[in-house]
């Protein structure tokens, strides 16, 4: 059986011309819902990886008060290093911190000029072999002698990944929703089509039609009959006797 | 007539081989069919016929008496509850799903309300026929224009069935319906919305198909016609045969 993909491109152009609207509309629903689930899941991916980066540089601050002594910033520094958890300690003095500082605010004068070497604490940055494990090192340290204030930077960050993991889950579910509609979108419009063609569905059923029946479509061939059927009518050919009764 | 080798009796096998089905010349067999609506409604009752190769037939009998529950189980639309259908040397008993396309092909169909796609031009309808079976596009443009002619309608071969006279409907109707040379033709009531002039231009339709061999089985209230033709009567009451006449008449007040 020849293929009859003519016949089937014209009626998919006419049912397209015809649902215009329709047919906008599903695209454009399913084009949104596509891309938010896209963005989401690219905004996880970020996420993720960017957690990665952001922890392994991840360090607590130790932050010391100015009265503190050489004894006890010594045995501070010794206590830190022989903590399992801690990978590496340096000392950051008021010196280092406000050029740290200026380094920030380059170019920002105003904020320079508030800011002396003096009014900012020296401190330990301390990086750890698993960020996760900074409760340790704030109950172990923010009691010592001349500690002003143990800070987990992780704070900050998880702040940010807050906002970020919002995103991802408002367009998951965006897209989610996006595809609901998308789906009853589709599936009103194969019925509407349906219904306007459950005439012609017909017709195609009573002359034969194997599109009807899925199944079928592989089954073809129908030469055969009609050369038998051509040969039979041709050995009938002679016609009953009162045809032409119907004249009177 | 073709050579009959072997023509079994009626209390032969229910079930003959296919060789012996492909050799005889009955296209239409029905054994003790029987067939229940669902509502309860009871359309037939026990009928068993025959219908030979190039019979013309009259299906008569009043409104609800079985006629179209008659053509629809012989187009497999619908099934039997009991007994055993053959049409065109198959059986439709055991006829999968999938398989009837094939069988309505070898069947054509006329019906009362004539059926025409009203967005299609007569071409077109009749064209309709043979693509939808996949009859390349110079098999169809060689073929439509010699039906048309052989129904009378060349020149309407642009107008579109909004525009055609019931007569002229019905003759598209006839035409789709042998476009693709069926064994069988099947007209449910096709006079049933014509007046008496238009019938008689449409019997001598028929008539003609029937004449190139084609097996007619119609369905009709219309007494003129069936005793002026003078063809097979069968006639159903109630679900039941009652009357299995050659040559007969429309009968006496059914």
């Amino acid at each position: 059986m020849a293929p009859r993909w003519r016949y089937l491109a014209n009626e998919l152009l006419i049912g397209l011309r015809r649902n215009l609207l329709m047919t906008v509309a599903t695209v454009v629903t399913v084009t949104v819902s596509l891309a938010l689930l896209g963005a989401g899941l690219l905004v996880q991916r970020q996420v993720d990886k960017s957690r990665d980066i952001f922890y392994s540089q991840v360090e607590v601050s130790i932050y010391l008060l100015d009265n503190i002594s050489e004894p006890q910033r010594d045995s501070l520094q010794s206590d830190l290093v022989a903590n399992p958890v801690v990978e590496e300690v340096l000392y950051e003095s008021k010196e280092q911190a406000y050029e740290h500082f200026r380094q920030i605010f380059e170019g920002d004068e105003n904020v320079l000029a508030t800011v002396t070497p003096e009014s900012l604490p020296a401190s330990f940055r301390v990086k750890l072999t698993d960020p996760e494990q900074f409760a340790v090192i704030q109950s172990q340290f923010s009691t010592y002698p001349g500690v002003d204030e143990v800070d987990d930077q992780k704070e900050v960050l998880n702040k940010f990944f807050n906002i970020m993991d919002a995103f991802r889950n408002g367009a998951i579910v965006v897209a989610l929703l996006q595809l609901i509609a998308a789906a009853a979108l589709i599936s009103n419009t194969i019925r509407i089509t349906a219904f306007a063609r459950r005439e012609q569905t017909a017709i195609m059923k009573l002359v034969g039609d194997q599109l009807v029946h899925p199944l079928a479509l592989h089954h073809g061939g129908c030469g055969g009959w009609r050369r038998r059927c051509r040969r039979g009518g041709g050995a009938f050919g002679g016609g009953p006797d009162h045809a032409d009764r119907v004249h009177s | 007539m073709p050579v009959l080798t072997f023509r079994p009796s009626p209390h032969e096998s229910a079930v003959p081989t296919r060789a012996l089905v492909l050799a005889e010349p009955r296209v239409i067999r029905l054994n003790n069919v029987s067939k229940t609506y669902k509502n309860g409604a009871t359309a037939l009752k026990d009928i068993s016929l025959e219908i030979n190769k190039g019979e013309f037939v009259f299906l008569v009998g009043s409104s609800g008496s079985g006629k179209s529950t008659f053509i629809k189980l012989l187009l497999k639309d619908e099934d039997p509850d009991v007994g055993e259908i053959y049409v065109a040397g198959k059986s439709l008993n055991q006829m999968k799903s999938w398989k009837v396309p094939q069988l309505r092909r070898e069947l054509g169909c006329v019906f009362q309300d004539f059926k025409l796609l009203e967005n299609k031009t007569v071409f077109e309808n009749v064209a309709f026929a043979m693509e939808v079976i996949g009859k390349p596009r110079h098999a169809i443009d060689q073929t439509v224009p010699e039906v048309l002619d052989l129904v009378g309608l060349t020149h309407k071969r642009d107008a579109y069935p909004h525009e055609l006279s019931g007569g002229e409907q019905q003759r598209v109707s006839v035409a789709r319906a042998f476009t693709n040379r069926p064994r069988i033709l099947l007209c449910d009531e096709p006079t049933g919305n014509l007046d008496p002039t238009t019938s008689v231009g449409i019997m001598k339709l028929l008539d003609r198909i029937n004449r190139t061999g084609t097996t007619v089985v119609m369905a009709t209230h219309d007494q003129h016609i069936v005793d002026s033709m003078r063809r097979r009567v069968i006639e159903l009451s109630q679900g039941t045969l009652v009357r299995d006449q050659s040559r007969g008449v429309y009968g006496y007040g059914a």
